[in-house]
């Protein structure tokens, strides 16, 4: 009897906790059929000018129905079933609520109710920070803007004046007292902040990775800008826990894309990304996770979303993670700081579905502000904040383009465009690349060797005339277009590559250098 | 002929090195195109896994242990099959040492009634195990929340019974038994798991008993409960 007693114990403390979860409310998206006519709802009251001129630009409705507010009727008839909202979302119609079973059951029935995802409480991933010992940090600073042409920038007096840029992170810890951001508190540049985690305001708590990366598109550290867009206004946004990441971080991103287009942003930086904890590689197809979805409708708003594609290079995952893999995002590729090649911890593409990511790339290790002071730190996540700063510059100089044109120019102002990989994207961008006809110069020819068996490439200059070693990119492309191998190799010689005809098969080879692309075909 | 073969290797060596590319990218997109099978939340899953328990029940009257005490020590190997989402089957195959400290009082019967000092026996176990295992919630590549019930059977490899005593002169006598006779080599029993990704606790019940009837020893105790840690 007394076994039996201390089975029933032993049973209760085991599943005790777990009973107990499964009796507790679960997180759920709720998707509604159709949202009420909104006669009420007036764009121009609702949205900040920049968002009616976003919209104007952009060629679409001040408001279309996905701009109207969640019907208060299918509100007040999921509150009345007893649960909780935690979210409405205007884009997807949908509200993320708390229900059991009963009360799930109870909003199923519900006649405006399209359908019900269950939501997780996994944990996710930030990109992250790692602190780097006794680097240059002034070459380093100095380095991470010259790459992207800030000598052009300046001549040109680009500084994303006039651009509104969103930035979610997961806390901007320090920023509000860092004398890099004096000079955006001086000039009210600060418009809005939200934390999105707790409900208010105050986000320079949480974490200081958030400092580092606005630091990267509008700082100013040690006397020098850090970034590109110093001029530009920021709406700051905490949508991540550093401790616990629950799922309810990507709610919080959608939410925070949604308020950033009510306040007018032009572009959204996220150095964030999802995955393994959530989702398995093959997921990585632009469609699967909800970050992922709430990114291509902030593009479709006509908002240019910036993403880190991810440190996991170096690690199991190794590909891009969620976000990055939508196919409107600009995914942001590190680089080394001192060549153009892919630095050890930057995530490669392809998305599941093989289309190229990341986009483009930008340098991987960067001088930057701090909670406290200034530090190196390495990271795709200040990349990204890198290339939202040129983009901004751009967008101030070309104001006519529209979200997408933006971002395909972008990737046409990449060092390595037309060609590309899947560590590199389009490589790095330029600002004397950016809508400029690229200079049809040789530097190389193809030839075959006297067998006919091996193709060559020989350089048309000496490497002996070239004061620092290039590199030349070769892949070897499939039919459909995808690559199937690609290599990056620093050239050394005067006939850097030598590649067996017979490696070649079915596929072509693509060559780059120095801004020379060559394809062979040998199948004609 | 010599003098060929170094002359071929010293070319070889050359045109070698001249060849040489100094790749900084190299890169078959087949790595990251195929979908694994194995992983925490894959078709399979195979990992070594360690615990740390302690007795729940104090054992019967005459055969009590000393408590709280660490007493238990498991170092194995588990398979997992997934089945579906939130079901999965599985074996697992470990090495076990129970270390039971008994407890010198009056009533004691194990294995005799002298009171020691000290007296502890010690069984070194092969266990081999079935289980099912319930998932709970959606997860990325990970074990997730997890519930694992099943069975498993044991062969005791070796048992070693020491006594600790001390004489009037303030010395210390110790006895360590082996190839004893009164306990079953052979056990089985059900085990039950409630983990979260690497971590789990995990009780374990023993159906059979311990000792031959003809030696009428109390039983040692049969609940056992700790932790658990997934390794790699």
């Amino acid at each position: 009897m007394k076994h039996i007693f201390l089975i029933l114990f032993l049973t209760a403390f085991l599943f005790g906790s777990n009973a107990q979860s499964l009796e507790q409310d679960d997180k759920y998206l709720v998707f509604f059929l159709t949202k009420c006519r909104q006669h009420e709802f007036d764009p121009l009251t609702f949205f900040h000018p920049n968002a009616i001129e976003r919209r104007l630009r952009e060629g679409l409705p001040l408001a279309d129905e996905s701009d109207w507010p969640v019907c208060e009727h299918h509100s007040d008839a999921i509150l009345s079933t007893g649960t909780q909202i935690k979210m409405l979302s205007r884009w997807f119609n949908a509200a993320v609520v708390w229900a059991d079973m009963h009360q799930l059951n109870a909003i199923k029935k519900l006649p405006f109710v399209a359908s019900v995802e269950k939501l997780e409480k996994q944990s996710g991933e930030i990109a992250e920070v790692r602190a780097i010992a006794d680097e240059e940090e002034q070459e380093l600073l100095a380095n991470q803007v010259e790459r992207m042409g800030s000598d052009v920038l300046e001549s040109e007096g680009l500084n994303g004046k006039g651009i509104r840029v969103a930035i979610f992170d997961v806390g901007f810890s320090g920023a509000d007292r860092n004398p890099a951001f004096d000079h955006l508190r001086a000039s009210n540049r600060i418009v809005k902040t939200r934390d999105f985690v707790k409900n208010r305001d105050d986000v320079y708590q949480g974490g200081s990775h958030g400092t580092s990366v606005w630091s990267c598109i509008g700082g100013k550290v040690d006397g020098k800008w850090s970034g590109l867009a110093w001029d530009a206004e920021f709406l700051l946004a905490r949508t991540e826990l550093a401790s616990r990441e629950p799922f309810s971080e990507e709610e919080n991103w959608v939410a925070a894309a949604e308020w950033a287009d009510q306040h007018g942003a032009d572009i959204i930086n996220s150095s964030l990304g999802y995955t393994n904890k959530r989702y398995f590689p093959e997921q990585m197809n632009g469609k699967k996770s909800f970050i992922t979805r709430g990114a291509n409708m902030a593009a479709r708003k006509g908002m240019l979303v910036v993403n880190a594609a991810g440190n996991e290079g170096s690690g199991t995952w190794r590909i891009i993670s969620a976000p990055a893999d939508a196919d409107s995002v600009l995914a942001v590729g590190g680089l080394v700081p001192c060549c153009n090649y892919r630095i050890d911890f930057s995530s490669f593409g392809p998305t599941a579905d093989k289309r190229m990511k990341p986009n483009v790339c930008a340098q991987g290790r960067v001088y930057c502000a701090a909670e406290n002071g200034n530090s190196s730190a390495d990271g795709t996540s200040f990349a990204s904040p890198l290339m939202a700063g040129f983009a901004a510059c751009m967008w101030q100089k070309h104001r006519e383009l529209k979200c997408m044109e933006l971002f395909h120019e972008i990737e046409q102002a990449g060092h390595l465009y037309p060609y590309f990989d899947y560590a590199h994207g389009f490589g790095l961008p330029h600002p004397t690349r950016f809508k400029q006809e690229k200079p049809k110069a040789l530097f190389y020819t193809l030839e075959k060797d006297s067998t006919g068996q091996e193709i060559q490439v020989h350089l048309i200059d000496s490497i002996a005339n070239s004061e620092t070693p290039d590199i030349l990119y070769y892949a070897f492309v499939r039919p459909d277009g995808v690559l199937e191998s690609y290599y990056a190799i620093n050239v050394t010689e005067n006939i850097p590559l030598r590649i067996d005809a017979a490696m070649i098969g079915n596929n072509r080879l693509r060559i780059h250098y120095r801004g020379q692309t060559e394809e062979i075909y040998l199948n004609q | 002929m010599m003098k060929n073969i170094i002359a071929t290797l010293c070319l070889a060596f050359c045109v070698n090195s001249s060849w040489a590319q100094e790749y900084v990218v190299s890169e078959d997109i087949a790595i990251d195109s195929t979908i694994e099978k194995s992983g925490p939340n894959r078709k399979h899953y195979r990992h070594s896994y360690m615990n740390f328990g302690a007795c729940i029940d104090a054992g019967e009257t005459g055969g009590r242990v000393r408590q709280p005490r660490i007493d238990h020590f498991t170092f194995g190997v588990r398979y997992k099959r997934r089945l579906a989402e939130h079901f999965a089957i599985g074996y697992d195959i470990n090495y076990t040492v129970n270390d039971f400290a008994l407890k010198q009082e009056s009533s004691k019967k194990i294995i005799n009634n002298f009171i020691n000092k000290r007296e502890r026996m010690i069984f070194n176990i092969f266990e081999g195990g079935l289980f099912a295992r319930i998932n709970v919630g959606k997860r990325g590549n990970q074990l997730g929340k997890f519930i694992d019930l099943g069975g498993y059977g044991s062969v005791t490899v070796a048992h070693t019974h020491f006594t600790l005593n001390r004489l009037a002169d303030g010395s210390n006598v110790r006895t360590r038994t082996n190839g004893l006779n009164y306990f079953q080599r052979f056990n089985y029993g059900l085990n039950a798991r409630l983990g979260m990704n690497k971590i789990a606790l995990f009780g374990q019940y023993r159906l059979s008993d311990m000792f031959y009837a003809n030696w009428d020893f109390p039983e040692l105790p049969r609940i056992m409960a700790g932790i658990e840690f997934n390794l790699r």
